[in-house]
């Protein structure tokens, strides 16, 4: 009976890892990417990020009150201010907003970030405002990450592969029986089975903590707003969404005096939030124009991993109070709640914790690709195919291609984004077709492999290079220590790119033969696979 | 062959377990975290943000009982028990508004 069991596990183990396989690859490989976007990628994107920048709490609260003065009272329901530099919008946005609802209209004024000139004035609803915002390679990758650039479906996708993720996660460690074993078992020369089976073993066992929480907050994010938010609107709120979120949200309009607002300390709100520690991302003015106007002011990054609110009172600019965003909840759910956003995207502790993510990502993203190549080298190569040999060489040359072209079509977005920044989206899909296409035209699947890979290393290494001809601040003259985090990131370009090289070059261009096939590494192969979760008499059963 | 046989036996009504575990877990887990709110003994925050929170371990928990159990009508009484009575439960909560 256990035996029986423990066999279902491990047949659904392996069938929730081909169904989802490749599309796991590509959300797992692009989150790991996504872990930079904010701030690394998005300041290697955008040149004006390029060099350090200084908030000027003077001059920003300047502009806001100038311009605020000057936009219709109707404007003034709910002031944003979107804050310049890297870690926070990188643009310097001022959006002066309506009422909430179906009229809602919205005024936004877009600043250069470094010398705060008004570059842009718009004027709409929420969604034709922001629809004018251009894709930058930043942008793009976190957007794709999140959604596949297909609005909610793709939302409810990432979620239910989230979903899947837990569920091969549970089945994983059900069928390992021997984990602790598991832990320091790698044998990459015996044959290729080995190789496969021992690196998604040990990569599953050292991360499964990880795993098993990208698997469980990605579900959340992806589910929540689309489907699960609504449903318990529907039951506990008749419904009405709004009504839910006033319930856990704090409410932010003050009890207005009706008294006018003489001067406005915007700038010394500012200061204090700077001083605190933290980053400061973005102000919201609610109440404008009376006595009473409370500032909102979202910081990250700080003492505490989740993001928080601090309310100042506008006419004097005194600190009123801090709450993390779910505090309203409370009980155990509002901690978590809290926490579920920085621990997905890695986004509290710097750049460390940043790099740590990004490896754990990608090798959450490898476990789904060695678990498809395990599935089509027991079956291509092994005795449990059912199709001719070729059925399953022609999945592995979509993987190879869905893959290694993923890889190749994000290495490309870093010259898409300096040669041809208005077709980022284009240029990525177009890349990724076209190694699909290469893949499955090639006899070789290992060879095209190395090519796809081997590609993708020269894009990265050479990315930085281009920009030596391009800007003003660029690696090779970082000495002058005007933009170190750049150049640091264009280091780490070329430090990936020519590792990802080298390494295409070391990997087999045919397929490797074991060294003593059918005796050891093939008895081996067999044993390490099965003894997951079948015993020994129960494969003798079988054959 | 011997490995086809023993998947038949092993996974009972293959292609109905397939829809049920697929379609039918993901209804059911839906139901049932819309309407735990309403009779969850916690605190408001709690009440409604528990059951999405636990959504996921809630789906695989219906989804490895539809998957393993041996009885495909024993599944299926078990996940259709929980969304109509839960469907039941959303009705009554409607109805009364609390």
């Amino acid at each position: 009976m256990l035996r029986d069991t423990l066999k279902k596990y491990y047949i659904v183990h392996s069938w929730l890892g081909v169904v989802t396989g490749i599309l796991m690859f590509i959300i797992c490989f692009t989150g790991a990417l996504s872990v930079f976007g904010n701030p690394d990628l998005k300041i290697w994107s955008e040149p004006e990020l390029h060099r350090p920048m200084p908030l000027d709490p003077a001059a920003i609260a300047r502009l806001v009150e100038t311009h605020g003065a000057a936009v219709p009272e109707e404007y003034t329901h709910e002031v944003r201010v979107l804050l310049p530099g890297p870690r926070a919008y990188g643009d310097f946005l001022l959006l002066f907003e309506t009422e909430h609802g179906a009229d809602e209209r919205i005024m936004a004024f877009t600043f250069n970030p470094q010398t705060l000139a008004l570059e842009q004035k718009l004027e709409g609803s929420p969604e034709t405002v922001f629809a004018q915002e251009s894709d930058t390679l930043e942008s793009f990758l976190t957007h794709f990450h999140a959604n596949l650039h297909i609005g909610k479906l793709g939302l409810i996708l990432t979620g239910l592969l989230g979903l899947t993720l837990v569920a091969s996660i549970i089945s994983g460690l059900i069928i390992h029986r021997k984990i602790l074993k598991e832990l320091f078992r790698f044998r990459p020369f015996r044959s290729v089975r080995l190789m496969l089976t021992d690196t998604h073993k040990v990569m599953s066992v050292w991360g499964v903590l990880f795993h098993g929480m990208i698997g469980f907050t990605g579900a959340f994010l992806g589910l929540t707003t689309v489907v699960l938010l609504p449903l318990a609107a529907f039951v506990s709120f008749e419904g009405d969404q709004e009504k839910l979120l006033a319930t856990v949200l704090p409410e932010r309009m003050p009890v207005l005096s009706g008294e006018p607002l003489v001067d406005m300390k915007l700038d010394r709100v500012l200061e204090h939030s700077i001083a605190s520690g933290g980053i400061t991302r973005s102000m919201t003015i609610m109440g404008w124009g009376d006595s009473n106007a409370t500032v909102y002011v979202d910081t990250y990054g700080g003492e505490k991993m989740p993001s928080q609110s601090h309310s100042y009172r506008l006419r004097d600019g005194e600190h009123l109070s801090s709450s993390t965003g779910f505090a309203l909840v409370g009980g155990v759910s509002g901690p978590i709640l809290d926490y579920m956003y920085p621990l997905h995207f890695g986004n509290f502790g710097g750049v460390a914790v940043r790099a740590l993510w990004a490896l754990l990502g990608l090798s959450t993203a490898l476990i789904a690709v060695t678990g498809m190549m395990i599935w089509v080298e027991r079956r291509a190569f092994g005795a449990e195919g059912k199709l001719p040999k070729q059925s399953y060489l022609r999945l592995s040359k979509f993987t190879i291609g869905s893959c290694c072209g993923l890889v190749l079509s994000c290495c490309a977005l870093f010259w898409t984004q300096r040669f041809a920044p208005a077709l980022i989206a284009e240029s990525f899909f177009v890349v990724w077709l076209l190694a699909i296409g290469f893949a499955a035209l090639r006899t070789n699947n290992y060879r095209s492999n190395r090519e796809l890979l081997g590609l993708s290393g020269l894009l990265l290494a050479t990315a930085p290079m281009a920009d030596a001809f391009l800007f003003d601040y660029h690696l090779f003259n970082s000495f002058a220590g005007t933009h170190n985090h750049f150049a640091a990131i264009e280091l780490s370009l070329l430090a990936c790119g020519m590792g990802m090289f080298a390494l295409a070059m070391k990997l087999p261009s045919e397929r490797p033969q074991p060294e003593h096939k059918n005796a050891k590494s093939s008895k081996d192969a067999d044993e390490s696979e099965l003894e997951i979760a079948i015993p020994a008499t129960m494969n003798m059963e079988q054959s | 062959m011997t490995s086809k046989m023993t998947t038949k036996t092993l996974f009972s009504a293959p292609k109905a377990r397939l829809l049920t575990a697929t379609l039918g877990v993901f209804i059911t887990s839906t139901i049932l975290t819309a309407a735990l709110p309403a009779y969850l003994p916690f605190e408001q925050g709690d009440r409604i943000a528990g059951p999405i929170l636990m959504f996921p371990l809630t789906w695989a928990a219906l989804l490895f009982y539809s998957l393993i159990t041996p009885s495909i009508r024993r599944v299926w009484t078990v996940l259709t028990g929980i969304a109509l009575s839960h469907a039941l439960i959303i009705y009554f909560a409607l109805q009364t508004g609390s």
